[in-house]
């Protein structure tokens, strides 16, 4: 059994998801346990589908507590509004957030694709002075949560975009220092559209599956840029978490100069 | 003579992958003896993984069999995998897989609560086990207010919190710096020799050299070949011979 637990110390979800051969009933026994343990844990839901669809929601089921299940998770010292039976966000991803906002420099404008409830925009404008950070978002409830959290957390320098990054992008060409894709599935797709919006210089972090050493995904990083009137290299690579039997989500940073 | 802890027997694992067969692991025998420090070492794609998975009853083999104790893991239906992977085995990742909204200790403490442990006593095991691993000061913190080692510290008390019959490591160096993964691997290395745990880790990481009892070397699915510490002298034309 996995748990998650997303909030704050005053209001969480317990989010469990079953391993083969545990049951229902288990889960429904963890559950009573995990609000009678942790007193902010109000709601335990219990995973009942894969994530699917443009927005990567999943089925919950609300196993015990009260149905109502936004909350402010709280996370390296920033806020994030969020229901998790409505948008997309996983709460294992914090320090990878750190990681990313480490790498960006003061005065940089960083464009978030995919951007979700907002937590990769967030985490960077809340540690480092950048001059701004744009959150492209399709899901209008996450980006009614985004531009919430923006106003949570005090960050003008954040802005939130709803709308699909294919018309987006045209829009915001030759603007940014660096692009981040994190949508795992398919976002090498959109390699070219992020280029587009790179100044002269700049770098793109993509996110993708691979095996256990990344190649598969720096292959096709590799397939996707040669088509593309550019000079370009990879700069880092890391493994970000397992994301199922032999396949791990990784994040490759790639520079990139315009011809 | 030494017990035995885990055995894999003749172990095959089999994958069809765009209708070629994939042998991630073919035919894999090994011994474990209690509170060993085995380190699975092996180029990306050898199977390492694929056997730690095995090992730690979270994958079914194709064929062979994995003894844990004596028990044919083969034999127990899903449910009892799941007891078994609860209270038998301890786990720690690269990631540290920590939940951020709750404190070390309550971090260490749920893996007793749902092996049905009383409150007292898993907050009693809890404390003391943040005490064996540096963070006795930190119990009341959350894992974002702690820095990458002191999370995986946390993430090491919690595989030890039900009294496991081996911990299983999986990079537990990854994501961090070198003197911080050297301090991780000095811990486990500490927490196996003085608490009799067997920790079995899949790594890349060379440092786990040192203290591993014996290295498990792994290539297409198969035993390249096994060495105890002593043999295994470590210089920089092994290393690079080694195409890790």
């Amino acid at each position: 059994m996995r748990v998650d637990i997303v909030g704050s110390r005053q209001k969480a979800v317990a989010i469990i998801s079953l391993a083969r051969g545990e049951s229902r009933s288990e889960a429904e026994s963890y559950a009573k346990q995990l609000i009678e343990q942790y007193r902010h844990v109000k709601s335990v839901l219990l995973r009942a589908s894969p994530r699917t669809g443009e927005y990567r929601l999943r089925e919950y089921e609300v196993i015990a507590g009260d149905p109502d299940t936004e909350v402010i998770h709280i996370e390296h010292g920033y806020k994030l509004a969020l229901d998790p039976r409505r948008v997309y966000f996983s709460p294992r991803e914090a320090y990878e957030r750190q990681l990313v906002a480490e790498m960006v420099s003061s005065g940089e404008k960083v464009l978030v694709m995919f951007a979700g409830v907002g937590p990769m925009c967030i985490a960077i404008a809340k540690r480092r002075k950048v001059d701004v950070v744009v959150g492209v978002e399709i899901s209008r409830v996450a980006w009614e949560y985004m531009v919430r959290n923006i106003r949570l957390n005090k960050l003008p320098n954040v802005r939130a975009v709803l709308g699909d990054v294919r018309f987006v992008c045209p829009f915001l060409k030759g603007v940014f220092d660096r692009v981040l894709m994190p949508l795992p599935l398919e976002g090498a797709l959109y390699l070219d559209l992020a280029v587009d919006t790179l100044k002269e210089r700049g770098v793109i972090s993509l996110y993708g599956l691979s095996g256990y050493s990344g190649e598969e995904l720096v292959n096709k990083v590799s397939e996707e840029m040669e088509e593309l009137n550019v000079e370009w290299g990879v700069i880092g690579k890391r493994r970000v978490a397992t994301y199922a039997p032999r396949v791990y989500k990784f994040r490759v940073d790639i520079e990139v100069k315009l011809k | 003579m030494s017990e035995v802890i885990v055995e894999t027997q003749n172990l095959r694992k089999y994958y069809y992958l765009k209708g070629e067969v994939v042998k991630a692991l073919d035919g894999i025998n090994l011994k474990v003896v209690r509170g060993e420090y085995l380190s699975i070492m092996g180029p990306s794609g050898s199977g390492k993984t694929t056997l730690f998975n095995m090992i730690g009853a979270l994958d079914r083999p194709t064929s062979g069999r994995v003894v844990l104790e004596g028990r044919d893991l083969s034999t127990f239906s899903d449910y009892e995998l799941a007891i078994i992977r609860c209270h038998r085995i301890g786990y720690i990742f690269q990631t540290f897989n920590l939940i951020n909204v709750i404190t070390a200790l309550e971090n260490v403490e749920m893996p007793m609560m749902f092996a049905g442990v009383p409150k007292s006593e898993r907050r009693k095991k809890a404390k003391e086990l943040l005490e064996l691993v540096g963070l006795g000061d930190r119990i009341n913190h959350r894992p974002t207010e702690l820095s990458g080692g002191q999370q995986q510290r946390v993430a090491i008390a919690r595989a030890l919190a039900n009294d496991p019959a081996i911990v299983l490591a999986d990079e537990p160096t990854g994501n961090l710096d070198l003197a911080t993964g050297r301090s991780i691997i000095m811990l486990l290395k500490k927490v196996s020799t003085e608490r009799g745990v067997t920790v079995i880790s899949a790594t890349h990481d060379l440092k786990m050299i040192d203290v591993s009892n014996r290295v498990v070397w792994i290539r297409d699915g198969k035993i390249e070949k096994i060495r105890r510490r002593e043999e295994l002298i470590v210089d920089a034309g092994m290393i690079e011979g080694m195409e890790l």
